[in-house]
């Protein structure tokens, strides 16, 4: 398979196994149905894509997100998909905000503060408190 | 004890992984890349959507499909009737051409076989 080829496909063992989660255990499916659905699925990728790239350039951003994604889909009629969508973008979201606060909260902020804003020695402060008299002579 | 751990592993039969679930987010992601212009870039985020999209997209179909094969008392699902669900769902745009793909693929696959022959 050359690399154009491969680059539009996407991978048929995983289309397959995702059909077979469906299906009852004695079902089967047949590798020409497994193939119309690797391809329906590059075109659905495709068209949506297509729609939330026309929106961002039309707004002058270059990052496609996930509420572009959720846009397009509304747009091109898929609404039952749009609002599963949007309420997993919102528990996504939740997620990784979720993420952020876990890894602050376990990095240990007493020992950062001890490394950021570490005393300065004893004998430092000693001097400084305690300046050695000048000599006064000369 | 040894009842809960067996228990415990049935539970996690049951569980379907996330690598089942979901196509791949390399391969998605390589795919909406090619629709986008050069310049522009895609967010983890939007991959990760796109992602349960497909996944969705193909859950809805397969099922429509696979009811159409239980009425029929048929156990193998082909293209015809991945078309037929598509129609049925309203993505009429897309049954025609995917029918059409296929009729190709059989003439192919049968020319193919008369050459071998």
């Amino acid at each position: 398979m050359d690399q154009d080829v491969q680059d539009r496909a996407l991978p048929i063992a995983n289309v397959g196994r995702i059909m077979k989660q469906i299906l009852p255990p004695s079902a089967k499916i047949s590798k020409e149905g497994k193939q119309l659905m690797q391809e329906c699925v590059t075109e659905f990728i495709s068209f949506v894509t297509g729609e939330a790239s026309d929106k961002c350039h039309k707004e002058n951003r270059k990052t496609v997100n996930g509420d572009d994604i959720c846009w397009a889909l509304s747009s091109l009629g898929f609404d039952n998909y749009a609002e599963a969508i949007g309420r997993y973008l919102h528990i996504y979201r939740q997620g990784e905000r979720e993420k952020i606060n876990h890894t602050k909260k376990y990095e240990n902020p007493q020992n950062q503060t001890q490394i950021n804003r570490a005393p300065p020695p004893p004998l430092l402060l000693s001097r400084v408190e305690n300046p050695p008299p000048t000599n006064q002579s000369g | 004890m040894e009842d809960s751990i067996g228990g415990s592993s049935s539970n996690d039969n049951n569980i379907i992984k996330e690598q089942d679930r979901l196509l791949p987010i390399a391969n998605v992601g390589r795919l909406m890349k090619q629709i986008l212009p050069q310049n522009a870039k895609i967010s983890k985020e939007a991959k990760e959507t796109m992602q349960e999209c497909v996944s969705e997209f193909i859950s809805f179909v397969t099922s429509e499909a696979s009811e159409k094969c239980r009425k029929e008392r048929r156990k193998t699902v082909n293209g015809d009737d991945i078309c037929w669900a598509l129609a049925t769902l309203g993505f009429d745009d897309y049954a025609e051409p995917m029918r059409r793909k296929s009729r190709t693929k059989i003439q192919e696959a049968s020319t193919n076989q008369n050459d071998l022959c």
